[in-house]
């Protein structure tokens, strides 16, 4: 069996290592599949796709394993191309959700998210707002295609270390100036504040979640009807598109963190 | 931009507890009395040629100033960080964006000064950016950056965008001000940031009637002096800009910073310990000679529970080091820079609810619990990691700077008295034995400058054939290894083809290199050897001949042979010891691998040759031109002091008693002795 493209979307999380990205997909998984840790994980790449089936390993020679996700941290990195997962939460009947390991990890080389790339169809890049957009974040986003550059949305992460909202407004008007144009969005958010965030709709909105999420519905329908051969009529911008009321939205479906 | 930090007054009274930590620089400050006190005595043994090098030494030892320069990617909390060492949050601008290019130097000094503080600002010339855009750092290589080779062309994009804003902004006044600098009997805020805040500027509307950030563009360095009560040593404390940062200029600025000072704290963020941009940064520093890292962990406090993540990240930290054969001996500390400064703006209650409760999980462990006597501002002050990282830095500063200029005065005072009682010595037995000389001075000195002549000829011309045969060695193993090399990668691309990562460790080649060093390094102490001794004897026997008695035998201590330094450049990383892709574009290129043999090979060749040259250099200024310098200051010095004493024993027996003061000779006598057990002391 290889990794063909899937059919839905397929959204990369990507960003330097401990910059949120786990966090980001267990929150919209709405469950914790994912380690979270503040060290690099030397996780391969996890693909959660909509389905029942167990996980696999799937190896640089695109031949499936079955592995055992709790003990995730043995699968070897340099002969496994990625790990897919199949679940069933709402978010992945429309989209796929690719979790990349962080860059700029030193024990991590690079073969292993060039071999995965490819599956991408847009990306959120997850960047730590008190270093947010750095050189080494700059220059691999480079390397990316700019069709998909458009359609990716820049997530500044752990927002609410920013005392205060002059700074706030200071490091997004800086981040958005250096990256603006290599974006289809930039939105801030608190992730943690997200996680605890539960029915309560304004805390929802205020930690950015809620802006997000409806970006994040956007980018995948916009990448759907493109995959339908709906073409986007020349300039509009995907990100203009009013998310309608009733395609699905992603909210969170736990509000308790799992334990482990 | 009116950041409330910024617009407070420097200086803050400074809270006792600051001083935690710097014991060991009062310690080596003690240690230090007894040479203050033999370079006293010395002063009133010399004569008046030789006082102006006594007083060049006393102010050597006075002037002793360690410096310590804090580094590490942008936003990691160097500049807050440096505001707690100091004891003055606010003092050197922090922002939320970087916005600074400066380094800026922090001259410390413990007694008070006149004027209290004061400012140079450096300008930029055209030469200084050209060399910032030429003397590419290497981070983004080593570190493996995606598009890593463009970043040269990117510098110089933005070295230009920016000289050109600051030509259009500044106007007539742009030219006069390059390579020039400002200098102020004061400082205070809004000094500082005209000078070195570059501000929020790209947007459109950067409001140019603010006199914040005015010559920020074009200035290179500050120099801020001040006084530090609580630290009992002159001390430079370096700030930089940061590296990773997009505006590439703030990382070359960076490191052409690394080579000022001999300790280098590398700042990190708890977040995200140890990226591959850092341990780049660590291995630049270290591939540099004698370079002393410290790493500090900043922002504990933002971790939700530092006390169980510190371990994690320690461990994580140190296999990465380990892994990637980082030097051992690197020592990690865990702090918080905003607990530091909440400790000296007195005030717990400004810390947000998180940090405090980061706080009181830290403060559980057994290791970093504070002593039940601390007064709660004491305890959250132990807790920031900052006197810890104090006390590592002083005791670096004071086994490095300290204690090697130290030692170095200590020899130049020894010399200076032994050479003093040698010729007091001497003129008393003169004056008891009727011992002269019997050849004109100036005879004497040609004879001697003969000697001289000879020995270091011929010392230098045994030295250069240890040199070459040094060469011809590196040059046959690099030989050996490359085409071992080349071998090995034609071989793995004709089975494995382009797509798998091809490594090749270089570790053989250093070992041969290694024992090429410490070859040369044996040939250099028995040449030293032979000839120092050659020439005491030469100049023992010249002696005797001169002054008619062949049995007056004087003995003259052979000069040590300099200390070799460890061959550093062998530890240079390059390429091959990265695991990257950095072989891939050859053949993107290139197809067919067998007929590329020699490119190949001259591929690797390239990636090696730094290593050698650095060697090669390495040998031949540390040990070949050091070693010949040691030599002929030997020789000089034995010049001079047989010299002067011909001079003075050039004097038939009568005159000799008048000239000689006995009663002086005797109190010269006490005062050598008195330098001597002074002395004694230090060793």
């Amino acid at each position: 069996m290889t990794v063909a493209k899937t059919q839905k979307p397929c959204v990369a999380l990507l960003g330097e290592f401990s910059a949120g990205k786990s966090t980001l997909a267990n929150l919209m998984l709405g469950a914790s599949p994912l380690p979270v840790q503040v060290i690099a994980t030397n996780l391969p790449p996890v693909l959660v796709t909509y389905g029942h089936g167990s996980a696999v390993r799937i190896d640089t020679s695109d031949v499936s394993h079955p592995v055992d996700l709790r003990n995730l941290s043995n699968v070897p990195l340099d002969t496994t191309k990625v790990i897919r997962i199949e679940r069933t939460d709402a978010i992945l009947e429309r989209c796929s959700i690719l979790d990349m390991p962080g860059i700029s990890d030193p024990n991590m080389h690079i073969n292993v998210w060039e071999r995965v790339l490819p599956l991408a169809d847009a990306f959120v890049w997850c960047t730590h707002a008190t270093q947010a957009w750095r050189q080494s974040e700059a220059s691999f986003w480079r390397q990316v295609d700019s069709d998909i550059q458009k359609k990716s949305i820049l997530l500044v992460t752990r927002f609410d270390k920013l005392a205060g909202t002059n700074d706030r407004h200071r490091v997004l008007r800086r981040v958005q100036a250096e990256a603006g144009g290599h974006f289809g969005r930039i939105l801030p958010i608190a992730l943690l504040e997200a996680q605890d965030a539960g029915d309560d709709v304004s805390k929802w909105e205020k930690c950015g979640a809620d802006a997000f999420a409806k970006a994040f519905a956007s980018m995948v329908d916009t990448i759907s009807m493109e995959r339908n051969g709906v073409m986007q009529p020349p300039g509009n911008n995907p990100a203009d598109i009013p998310v309608s009321e009733q395609r699905p939205k992603i909210v969170p479906r736990r509000v308790t963190r799992y334990a482990g | 931009m009116n950041m409330s930090a910024h617009s407070e007054a420097p200086f803050n009274a400074s809270p006792e507890f600051l001083s935690a930590g710097f014991e060991p620089l009062q310690r080596a400050k003690k240690r230090l009395n007894p040479l203050a006190r033999a370079l006293a005595d010395l002063e009133r043994v010399a004569n008046l040629g030789s006082q102006k090098k006594v007083r060049a030494l006393q102010r050597q030892l006075q002037g002793i100033e360690p410096s310590i320069t804090f580094i590490g990617q942008v936003k990691s909390g160097k500049t807050t960080l440096i505001n707690t060492i100091i004891g003055q949050h606010g003092l050197l601008p922090a922002d939320v964006n970087p916005w600074t290019s400066v380094v800026t130097t922090l001259k410390l000094t413990p007694l008070p000064i006149e004027p209290p503080t004061s400012a140079i600002f450096d300008f930029f010339d055209d030469d200084e950016w050209d060399r910032l855009i030429s003397s590419g750092g290497r981070i983004g290589e080593l570190a493996n950056r995606a598009g890593a080779d463009d970043q040269i062309e990117q510098v110089r994009s933005q070295i230009e965008a920016m000289r050109e804003k600051s030509r259009r902004r500044l106007g007539r006044k742009f030219e006069m001000l390059l390579g020039s600098h400002h200098q102020y009997g004061y400082f205070d805020s809004e000094l500082i940031e005209r000078y070195i805040c570059l501000g929020d500027n790209f947007g459109e509307d950067f409001d140019q009637s603010d006199q914040t950030g005015r010559f920020a563009d074009i200035t290179k360095s500050a120099q801020l002096r001040m006084r530090a009560e609580h630290i009992p040593f002159h001390l430079s404390i370096r700030d930089t800009p940061g590296i990773n940062d997009t505006f590439l200029m703030r990382e070359q600025i960076t490191l052409q910073s690394i080579r000022e000072s001999r300790i280098c704290v590398v700042v990190l963020s708890a977040h995200q310990a140890l990226s591959s941009d850092d341990l780049a940064l660590i291995r630049l520093i270290t591939n540099a000679k004698s370079r002393d890292v410290i790493i500090f962990v900043n922002r504990i406090d933002e971790l939700e529970a530092p006390l169980q993540q510190v371990e994690h990240i320690k461990e994580s930290i140190r296999n990465t080091l380990l892994k990637h054969r980082a030097p051992v001996g690197i020592e990690l500390i865990f702090g918080s820079a905003l607990w530091a400064t909440s400790a000296i703006k007195g005030d717990i209650g400004f810390l947000p609810k998180d940090s405090k409760s980061a706080l009181l999980n830290w403060a559980e462990s057994a290791e970093n619990r504070p002593p039940a006597s601390l007064k709660p501002i004491e305890m959250l002050w132990h807790l920031s990691g900052i006197p810890k990282l104090v006390a590592v830095a002083s005791q670096r500063m004071s086994e490095t700077v300290i204690d090697e200029t130290t030692a170095e005065i200590l020899r130049k005072v020894r010399n200076m008295s032994d050479a003093f009682r040698v010729q007091d010595d001497f003129a008393e037995k003169a004056s008891l034995n009727g011992l002269s000389f019997a050849v004109a001075p100036a005879q004497f000195k040609s004879q001697l400058s003969a000697i001289k002549t000879q020995c270091s000829d011929a010392f230098a011309e045994e030295l250069q054939r240890a040199y070459d045969e040094f060469q011809d060695r590196l040059d046959r193993a690099a030989d050996g290894f490359l085409n071992r090399a080349t071998d090995s990668l034609i071989e793995h691309l004709e089975s494995y083809g382009e797509q798998e990562t091809w490594t090749y460790d270089p570790t053989g080649l250093r070992l041969l290199l290694g024992s090429a060093y410490r070859n040369f390094e044996r040939a250099y102490l028995s040449i030293h050897n032979e000839f120092a001794g050659a020439c005491a004897e030469q100049i023992s026997q010249l002696v005797s001949t001169s002054t008619g008695e062949e049995n007056v035998k004087i003995s003259i201590a052979i000069p040590a042979p300099i200390r070799i330094p460890p061959p550093i450049a062998i530890g240079k990383t390059i390429a091959l010891d990265l695991e990257s892709g950095w072989w891939r574009s050859w053949w993107l290129r290139r197809k067919g691998y067998d007929s590329q043999t020699k490119r190949f090979r001259e591929l690797i060749a390239a990636e090696i040759k730094p290593m050698l040259e650095a060697l090669k250099q390495d040998v031949r200024t540390d040990i070949c031109v050091a070693g010949q310098a040691a030599l002929d200051a030997f020789l000089n010095e034995q010049i001079s002091l047989w010299t002067e004493i011909s001079a003075k024993t050039h004097l038939d027996q009568t005159d000799l008693t008048k000239v000689l003061d006995l009663a002086a000779l005797k109190h010269r006598n006490a005062l050598l002795n008195r330098i001597e057990s002074n002395l004694e002391l230090l060793s």
